[in-house]
């Protein structure tokens, strides 16, 4: 009869690949699905692309589906975010102004529109018309050490002109010159970001290049990125809001700009 | 938010468990390299969704499950069509099994495969796979009674 001890045997001689190249992978592709859905849902409002393809990874198999999450309002309207449901990374939102925390002591209040998404504790938030990201530049956020292969990010410098310069200056990118802008009160530099047009991503993995941020939450985009970079001091803290769209075409980042326009800061603790 | 919450504890599963559920992908296939392809993409599903994971009873079974999945969905699944050449250095007693059970109709060497390899019960396969206990059953008696036929078959020549 079958020798199933046997052919239990063969997994021995198995390499499983590293881990770590997996959670690559993983957090690539979810980069990439965030960017092109909101990319694709650009591409539909601004009746450019009847029929696009928004670039969907099998769901796997079928999942709960949950309830809204009860809406808890502040004083003066401005809801917090709800708990996300059990198991779910992307919270759908009603319309409406929002306490989105950037840590235990310093939020941004945005208003956001009917249908936008929070993911996980605000990170990005998003619509069919913009992906928005918010953090605040801790002295982890660098620029990338190789923008072609690997994910180690280089901590810049602790001050503000120390992250500006180091976004303008990291190898592949292509950076405006900053301009000064003021959110929310705080005042900072504007960036728009591109991919240098003279680099060669296609050895790079996915070809795709690594935008400055944190690691483990830092970006990778296509030569096709266009980025708005907010770079603000907000009390003495820095914070980094970014307007992602990739592959971008036109000027679908004007959505986001609105969105930036609305922003103010609220010390939370 | 990071990337790396939760797959810490992943990490450690896939340490445990990544070649059984190889092999047993290797099993149900036939072909490793798409065994594995299929374990690794279960695994990075798991990374993606790993709050969903971690409200599971048995992460194991519920990468087993997504790599199945993958195998059923347009994932060269022709163990059918072909006869299997593993990639790795496996022996002939592991090429006859193999090459048996991808004789077999697919539904009967998914219900073989998974109770005799991955030990699953009746039970268990048939929530895993979403079947009624009595077709696993069936499935699983005529699969053992035609794999045990298709290996006789193979070991008669070599003791004449």
């Amino acid at each position: 009869m079958a020798d199933w001890n046997s052919l239990r045997e063969v997994g021995e001689d198995l390499t499983p690949p590293a881990f770590d190249s997996l959670v690559r992978t993983a957090r690539s592709r979810e980069r990439r699905t965030r960017i092109a859905a909101v990319t694709g849902a650009l591409a539909l409002v601004a009746g450019a692309a009847v029929g696009i393809g928004l670039t969907r990874d099998d769901p796997g198999p079928p999942e709960p589906v949950h309830d809204p999450a009860p809406v808890v309002e502040l004083p003066g309207g401005v809801r917090l975010l709800p708990d996300p449901a059990d198991g779910e990374d992307v919270t759908t939102l009603e319309a409406g102004r929002y306490r989105v925390p950037l840590d235990d002591v310093l939020a941004i209040e945005v208003d956001l529109p009917d249908g936008s998404h929070v993911e996980g504790d605000g990170l990005y938030l998003s619509s069919p018309t913009f992906l928005l990201k918010s953090e605040i530049a801790t002295d982890r956020f660098g620029v990338a050490k190789d923008w072609c292969h690997g994910d180690d990010i280089v901590p810049v410098g602790p001050t503000f002109d120390d992250l500006v310069q180091a976004i303008r200056t990291q190898p592949g990118l292509l950076v405006e010159a900053p301009r000064p802008v003021t959110v929310g009160g705080a005042p900072g530099q504007y960036l728009r970001v591109r991919i240098d047009p003279t680099v060669d991503a296609s050895p790079c993995r996915d070809g795709q290049i690594n935008l400055p941020g944190i690691h483990g939450t830092n970006n990778n985009v296509t030569p096709a990125y266009v980025g708005d970079w907010w770079v603000v001091d907000a009390g003495g803290r820095r914070v980094v809001l970014q307007g992602l769209c990739d592959p971008c075409e036109g000027d679908p980042l004007e959505f986001v700009e609105e969105v930036v326009r609305g922003v103010s800061f609220r010390q939370t603790g | 938010m990071d990337g790396r919450r939760g797959a810490d504890d992943l990490d450690v599963l896939y340490a445990g468990c990544y070649r059984r559920l190889v092999v047993q992908m290797y099993a149900i296939c036939g072909v490793m390299a798409d065994a594995e392809d299929a374990v690794q993409e279960a695994f990075i599903t798991a990374i993606r969704k790993r709050r969903t994971l971690q409200a599971v009873q048995n992460p194991e079974a519920w990468i087993r499950t997504v790599a199945l999945h993958r195998l059923h969905h347009g994932w060269r699944h022709q163990a059918a069509e072909r006869l299997p050449k593993p990639a790795v250095d496996v022996g002939p007693e592991h090429v006859a099994l193999v090459t048996a059970l991808g004789l077999l109709d697919a539904g009967q060497r998914e219900v073989v495969v998974l109770h005799h390899l991955a030990d699953l019960s009746v039970a268990e396969i048939a929530a895993d796979l979403g079947l009624p206990v009595g077709t696993v059953k069936s499935r699983l008696g005529r699969g053992r009674a035609r794999l045990g036929e298709l290996l006789a078959e193979r070991e008669e020549p070599s003791h004449g």
